[in-house]
């Protein structure tokens, strides 16, 4: 009866979710339909419903999403018109005079399905936008939020990995994510990676990988699906090969250029629409290599745009070449020229007899130093480093080598150091929308103490860095690195090598940390020196030009 | 030749303005001056009037060192250049700048009486107030405060080396509002009877903090540590593209006065003239453009400047 109701369906629902998303009042003939359903759902059994239902809507599922692969332009609808149900169905439940806990019931088992349908759409969703990582709270609730109804928040996948459901739709989504190839046989699918060992509680929502189990050992030979430059820059990612912001989105840049130069247009197909799709299982697939950073994501939306901005009646070569030249341009405005100018800015900052302290290895703070050096200032620096990474050695091997003279320490003996320091310069990952600055754990420490001893922190930062994200903390998005980096071996004992045996000991690697604006004095930036609180002005300003 | 003819003309016309209307700020007397000055101009070409104006505007700062002059005539420039240079003919668009420095002139002229119709009702009736050294801006505020009939009593520092708290307070018994002097170094005495503190500014800097009288930094944390809101009042044409970190930061050239900076070798002997008070001691400041927090400063001025 239930599974009667719902096969005559999603025709009905399509219409439904279009007059939602147009903001328009339910028909009172939809109304009827969607009270209908509700009441053949309260009759069939409870657990019965629960599981009839899901089955169903999973069944439905696979079958509907299956279709769109080859139907882009349907695909926002059909994934949309089950979740419109249970959406829809809590309205007339509460409006409708029922017994206490038939409601209460419903409702419950409402939500689940409503969880399960939000996590499919998000999961088609996130493939057809593109943005895998950052965005935390999507904005726009598709439905009219009437007082009865929760605003449907969708979380990104990578923040909900200890929900088994949306583990099972990731899984569902990299394998639909394939080129559609004319022999069966070569179909090839984005493995899933698996997370390695005890995660802490607290960060049990995020992924935690080892970097002995590569993402590349999953795939099959020939990847026909992955373009080889793609392959190896998702080995140098996950294996950290290639780290650092800048550095990542610059070897993203020229990989995505080189798959441009090897692409040809299939037959019967708009470069615009097919790069773009062609282009999706490689952004997947370097997402399980390793998150993407906020810079990265900000460079695959201008990508894209381009993309998606080719007129038709380009040739194809010539198409080519646009994006070539575009690409280009990007990488040289945002982040050379922008390193240019925000060193220029550095320097009037950079005083004689300054004693400047440093944290980690931040290319763009490095080149600042060698630049102010170059122009005769004299100042020495301090170099703060911290386990597991031991980034400062490369930025103090830099320096060096220039002739600056430096002084090494570890994190644990900032306090101590301090009072001998005039200037904190730090590196950010991404500059997000409430001031807070996102960068290498351990930053926002070091921001704090300085705070403390009065010391001003000018932070560096190039535009393309700043995210419409806000977060006020380290935990709800972030990065676990490996948890065997924190092992280590000193005179011939390695204390931690057994720790996954030992139940109650949990090891956490964490990359990245949020610092409130109270702390950072200055943000230098290619467009000028603005004070923390004045992001959002930049990030409108560049809206506008764009 | 021609260069010295104008500096001394510069000079000389800055200087009667500035006395014949003690009133007026200097910015106010400098604009006036400059706009003089793009009259006069002879040049051919519109970045030689650009080069010229920024030269009259560095001799103007030689005269009076105040950061006011130097933002005041980088805004001048600015407003002025904001139109549409396109005709073909450097007469027009001679006329063009003109017009657009008049209008800019007007503008500002009118920005005092703004800031006081803002400010005058954060001045509730029995307020106690303490300020620092004369500032014309907050003796306006006073003024419109007592003309609505509030009735308030004011405290004002001393202000040394040059005793120009004496000065506020005498305009303030003109105004018959109760005024007492206090010495610099009793700002911590005198904070838990007061319920605000009003403060005028040289300048505005980018981080919203602002640069005034020697003195403002300590009554400023002081009125933190007693809780006491603290209030600045400023023109807009007060902004300038500075961000000072700390008190070293503030460039000398504003630090002393321009005699001190020509004639002296050793600065370091010399007392700054200025301080730099960080936003985050600063609650509300009252500008023309509205009332603002600090922060909104930055916004406020990429919209001047960009």
């Amino acid at each position: 009866m239930a599974d009667s109701g719902e096969t005559g369906g999603p025709v009905k629902k399509d219409g439904i979710q279009q007059a939602k998303t147009e903001g328009k009042e339910l028909t009172k003939e939809e109304k009827q339909r969607l009270r209908k359903e509700k009441k053949q759902q309260k009759k069939s059994k409870e657990k019965k419903d629960e599981k009839a239902s899901q089955e169903s809507e999973k069944e439905k599922k696979p079958v509907s999403s299956a279709s769109p692969a080859s139907q882009p332009p349907t695909q926002p609808i059909t994934p949309k018109a089950p979740s419109a149900v249970p959406t829809l169905v809590p309205v007339p439940a509460s409006e409708t005079p029922a017994p206490a806990d038939k409601p209460a019931k419903s409702k419950a088992e409402m939500k689940a399905e409503r969880r399960a349908r939000q996590e499919a759409e998000r999961a088609s969703k996130q493939g057809k936008k593109g943005e895998v990582g950052q965005q935390a709270a999507p904005g726009k609730p598709k439905a009219p939020p009437s007082e009865l109804q929760p605003v449907v928040k969708r979380l990104p996948e990578h923040v909900q990995v200890d929900n088994p459901e949306v583990l099972k739709k990731l899984a569902k989504k990299l394998e639909r994510q394939q080129t559609p190839e004319y022999n069966a046989a070569t179909k090839v699918k984005i493995p899933l990676r698996s997370d390695y060992g005890y995660k802490v509680s607290l960060f049990s929502h995020l992924h935690q990988y080892s970097r002995k189990a590569p993402l590349t050992q999953q795939l099959s030979i020939p990847s026909t699906v992955i373009h080889p430059a793609i392959v190896r820059l998702g080995l140098q990612y996950s294996q950290g090969i290639v780290a650092g912001s800048n550095a990542r989105s610059v070897a993203l840049l020229h990989a995505f250029k080189q798959v441009i130069r090897d692409y040809t247009t299939p037959p019967n197909e708009e470069l615009s629409r097919d790069l773009v799709n062609k282009l999706k299982p490689y952004i997947s697939f370097l997402n399980q290599c390793r998150p993407l950073s906020a810079s990265m994501g900000n460079a695959i939306k201008y990508i894209k745009k381009e993309i998606s901005n080719i007129p038709s009646q380009c040739k194809e070569e010539e198409a080519k070449s646009k994006l070539l030249n575009c690409i280009d341009r990007y990488i040289d405005e945002k982040i050379n020229l922008a390193a240019k100018a925000i060193a220029k800015s550095s320097i009037e900052k950079i005083s004689d007899g300054d004693v400047i302290l440093v944290y980690g290895c931040s290319s763009l703070v490095n080149h600042i130093l060698c630049e102010a050096f170059e122009k005769n200032r004299k100042f020495r620096v301090i170099v703060v480093d911290s386990r597991p990474r031991l980034e400062g050695r490369e930025a103090l091997r830099r320096l060096v080598q220039r002739g600056i003279s430096c002084t090494y320490v570890l994190i644990s003996a900032v306090s101590y150091i301090l009072p001998e320091v005039s200037k904190v310069f730090l590196g950010a990952h991404a500059l997000l929308a409430n001031g807070y600055v996102m960068s290498r754990v351990g930053t926002s420490q070091i921001a704090l103490v300085a705070k403390a001893f009065n010391v001003p922190v000018l932070v560096c930062c190039e535009t393309y860095k700043f995210c419409e994200r806000v977060q006020t903390d380290s935990f709800v998005s972030n990065e676990l690195d490996d948890p065997d980096d924190l092992i280590v071996t000193r005179k011939g004992k390695t204390q931690l090598e057994h720790w996954q045996e030992v139940p109650s000991l949990g090891l956490l690697n964490l990359v990245y940390d949020v610092t409130p604006p109270d702390f950072v004095d200055l943000v230098i930036t290619d467009l000028g020196m603005i004070p923390c609180t004045s992001v959002p002005v930049v990030l409108r300003v560049k809206n506008v030009d764009q | 030749i021609n260069k010295k003819f104008f500096f001394f003309f510069l000079v000389e016309y800055f200087r009667a303005q500035m006395m014949k209307d003690p009133d007026m700020a200097s910015a106010v007397a400098a604009i006036r001056t400059l706009l003089e000055f793009l009259k006069r101009d002879k040049g051919e070409t519109i970045l030689g009037l650009r080069e010229s104006l920024t030269w009259a505007t560095d001799c103007l700062t030689g005269v009076d060192s105040s950061v006011a002059v130097s933002s005041g005539g980088e805004l001048f420039l600015r407003f002025i250049s904001l139109t549409s240079l396109e005709h073909q003919d450097l007469s027009r668009c001679k006329k063009v700048m003109e017009e657009r420095g008049e209008l800019f002139l007007e503008k500002i002229s009118m920005s005092r009486t703004k800031v006081a119709k803002l400010c005058h009702t954060f001045i509730k009736d029995g307020a106690k107030i303490l300020t620092h050294s004369y500032s014309r801006v907050v003796l306006r505020v006073m003024e419109k405060a007592a003309a609505e009939k509030k009735r308030f009593s004011v405290y004002v520092t001393e202000s040394q080396p040059d005793s120009a708290g004496r000065q506020m307070a005498e305009a303030l018994r003109k105004l018959n509002v109760p005024v007492t002097v206090v010495l610099d170094a009793a700002v911590g005495y005198v904070l838990e009877k007061v319920d605000l503190v009003i403060v005028g500014a040289e300048g505005v800097v980018e981080s919203g903090g602002i640069i005034n009288k020697i003195g403002t930094y300590q009554m400023a944390l002081c009125s933190k540590a007693h809780n006491k809101p603290f209030y600045v009042v400023a023109e807009s044409f007060k902004f300038v593209r500075l961000y000072p970190l700390n008190q070293q930061d503030v460039p000398d050239k504003f630090k002393y006065k321009a005699d001190t900076l020509k004639t002296v070798q050793n600065l370091s002997e010399e007392h700054p003239m200025i301080d730099y008070t960080p936003p985050s001691l600063i609650t509300l400041l009252f500008t023309d453009l509205g009332v603002l927090t600090p922060s909104a400063v930055s916004d406020e001025l990429i919209k001047l400047y960009l």
